[in-house]
């Protein structure tokens, strides 16, 4: 949440579910899971799961990894933002490039879970 | 000396503000987006701000907060995420600000978790509001 790469990963996971419906993609909440709210515990040991870092301390794929997730893909923002040279505004509004990255990204995940 | 070293301590407490951040509905973002308003513009004196994903994956940096200082917790809705994280990890809840039953009073509707929209934008500020009043309360009963 401190971060503004940290609102990207959000906004991502938001673009997915919200825009690419023929993904058949499904956002997992942290804190529910982390709650033990909903099926999100099972549903992450039955199911492929790509996930997006944010920062170096990797909170996603940890968070995968204490729940027995089967992660197929992991993206780290940071590296993105350099390889599409967008940096996002701030935390509470990312600005234009951050949805751009946030876009881009998007794209990227779709492609990884179409070749699946 | 010893007085003074404990009335430093207690001038130096801050509240760690954690936002639920649910990513399953609307008031999730609500929530974060007052969090945001709390650190960012009305009590940034006074206030650290938790990350539950760096919570749950046991930052060292997140959990020190948790030990050393209670806990506002701004909630999406009746589940109370935040308020189990904060639990699990030992911290001291000092409130809770419920987003979902604010909103039903205030009869404001966020449009969406990307864009809140005007009246979404409205009820992060007064729920940012409540919640700073509730920093005010907390720090004001370490003193």
């Amino acid at each position: 949440m401190g971060k503004a790469l940290g609102s990207v990963t959000r906004e991502i996971g938001l673009v997915i579910a919200e825009e690419m419906r023929e993904l058949d993609a499904h956002l997992v909440c942290p804190s529910s899971l982390a709650a033990d709210i909903g099926d999100y515990g099972d549903a992450i040991k039955r199911t492929p799961t790509i996930v997006i870092d944010g920062c170096v301390e990797k909170c996603a794929t940890k968070i995968a990894a204490q729940n027995g997730a089967d992660v197929i893909e992991s993206i780290f923002l940071p590296k993105m933002v350099g390889k599409y040279r967008l940096k996002p505004m701030g935390r509470y509004d990312i600005g234009s490039e951050g949805r751009m990255l946030a876009r881009r990204v998007s794209e990227d995940v779709a492609t990884v879970i179409k070749k699946m | 000396m010893r007085f003074m070293e404990s009335v430093m301590e207690v001038v130096e407490k801050k509240v760690a503000v954690m936002a639920c951040n649910g990513l399953d509905q609307i008031l999730g973002t609500v929530a974060r987006m007052a969090a945001y308003k709390v650190l960012d513009e009305l009590r940034t004196e006074s206030t650290v701000l938790l990350c539950p994903p760096a919570l749950i994956a046991e930052v060292e940096e997140d959990a020190e907060f948790v030990r050393e200082n209670p806990v506002l917790v701004i909630e999406g809705c009746k589940h109370e995420c935040g308020r189990k994280i904060v639990e699990k990890f030992d911290g001291e809840i000092g409130g809770i600000v419920r987003v979902d039953m604010h909103a039903k009073k205030s009869g404001l509707n966020p449009e969406s978790m990307r864009e809140l929209g005007s009246e979404g934008e409205r009820l992060a500020e007064l729920i940012a509001e409540m919640a700073a009043n509730e920093v005010d309360r907390i720090v004001g009963g370490a003193i």
